[in-house]
């Protein structure tokens, strides 16, 4: 799973932003950081438009962040 | 300082009337007694494009109500729409710019199928959490598996704030759900989101509140009982989740309480209404607003003291989870719930003296929130 670092403070992100939150830097390189590990979930039985009719939904660590994604 | 003077309420449920009807039906209560005064109107509401089809709400609203010449704005801020709309009518009238701001909270969401409300509200998200599937009501479901292993609360500790809070409901007549529960059926409710259950989570509603805000020196030429906004604070937080540090404290809820208590002289108020979408948030945000301890908000609820006739009654209108969640609303619900409490005019729901009252309306999922000191003296 992707993730963004800064390339002045190494902060990393899940999502983009046009300015770091620790440094302010502008610049930032996308990197492969590997598959998260969980760290809590839910079971979801309503779910958005678009998406199947239930499936775990997961926070986990990521690098030096967190990423959200589900498991069906 | 302002004071808010009037407030006017529409019933919050499934409407089959329209978006402008919903709203008038709170808001010429006010205006038939101050129509002349009125120099501003605020139209808070989130979803009138996606749930409507409706662009320029406020000068749809102005015009319904036949008031087309005065400057209107709308204010959205996802569910933070009406503490949003309070703020800035609080600033306007304390900065002379306004003598006297009408604040129409409203919103018409029943009639898109729950999948398609459910997408739309978590369209706030980040792009790439998004893409995950997450809904509003499962970040809560994920706050509560938090909360229950960091401070060892029991799952029906949460439950209970539904009991508390649909008892509440069924004694307020605007409120959509208007039905006792007990703990068994509020257990035994489908599940939304592991471990949240129908009754923990806040319904789909249409409906509307208004409410006329005034600087205090012109207050009592309104009306002899004005309420006060003593102090109101708005902080912010990271819209991306995954930034978060945690989901247990809640930091825009905490300074934003912090401001409003500070600018009040009030440390503690004698009864909040607070933004509880989920069961699980009541509890957390009691906490992030300093009325109890860290991880020890779940103890109150089970102990009682948040009860109508509790030492420190929470949502006594039956909240988000019994009164309805009509999002642009629900913030404008929340000050007009406070202002009716501390003019003795809740009914069978007052709490006993309720003499200083705390609002908190929030956005997203803490994104952002208001929070509002007011109080019978200035």
């Amino acid at each position: 799973m992707k993730i963004f670092r800064c390339e002045t403070c190494g902060n990393e992100a899940f999502e983009r932003r046009a300015v770091c939150r620790q440094c302010f830097g502008e610049r930032f390189e996308e990197l492969e950081a590997g598959e998260p590990q969980p760290v809590v979930s839910a079971m979801l039985t309503v779910t958005p438009e678009g998406f199947e009719d239930s499936y775990e939904l997961i926070v986990g660590t990521l690098g030096r962040t967190k990423a959200i994604y589900r498991k069906l | 300082m302002a004071a808010v003077v009037s407030a006017g309420f529409g019933k919050f449920g499934k409407r089959k009337e329209n978006i402008l009807e919903i709203a008038a039906e709170s808001a010429l209560p006010i205006t038939r007694k101050f129509r002349d005064s009125i120099d501003f109107v605020l139209v808070s509401n989130c979803y009138s494009g996606e749930f409507n089809g409706i662009s320029g709400l406020n000068n749809l609203v102005t015009t319904y109500l036949s008031m087309d010449a005065l400057p209107s704005i709308r204010i959205d801020n996802t569910s933070g729409s009406g503490g949003a709309a309070l703020f800035t009518a609080v600033s306007l009238v304390e900065s002379g710019r306004a003598k006297s701001v009408l604040v129409v909270g409203v919103e018409k969401m029943s009639e898109k199928p729950t999948k398609e409300v459910t997408r739309i509200i978590s369209s706030l998200l980040g792009e790439r959490e998004k893409a995950a599937g997450p809904s509003l009501p499962s970040l809560a479901g994920l706050l509560a598996k938090d909360y229950m292993r960091e401070f060892g609360a029991p799952r029906e500790s949460l439950a209970q704030v539904a009991v508390k809070n649909h008892r509440n409901g069924a004694l307020n007549p605007h409120a959509h759900i208007q039905k006792v529960l007990t703990l068994e059926q509020v257990m035994g409710s489908a599940v939304i989101v592991d471990p949240l259950r129908l009754f923990e989570i806040s319904p789909i509603s249409d409906g509307s509140t208004s409410i006329l805000v005034v600087p205090d020196e012109t207050a009592e030429s309104f009306t002899d009982k004005p309420v006060y906004v003593k102090g109101i604070g708005m902080s912010s937080e990271a819209a991306y989740l995954t930034d978060r540090k945690t989901f247990t404290d809640i930091p825009s809820v905490r300074r934003a309480g912090e401001i409003a208590k500070r600018q009040s002289g009030v440390d503690r108020p004698d009864f909040a209404e607070l933004h509880d979408m989920a069961t699980v948030l009541e509890i957390v945000q009691s906490e992030s607003l300093g009325f109890f301890k860290r991880g020890e908000g779940w103890r109150a609820v089970a102990d009682g003291v948040t009860e109508i006739g509790g030492e420190f009654p929470i949502n006594a209108s039956g909240g988000l989870n019994s009164k309805g969640h009509p999002i642009g609303a629900t913030g404008i619900a929340q000050a007009a719930e406070v202002f009716q409490q501390i003019r003795g005019e809740a009914g069978q729901r007052q709490v006993k003296h309720a003499e200083n009252g705390m609002m908190m309306n929030m956005a997203g999922f803490g994104n952002s929130a208001v929070a509002a000191v007011m109080g019978a003296v200035r």
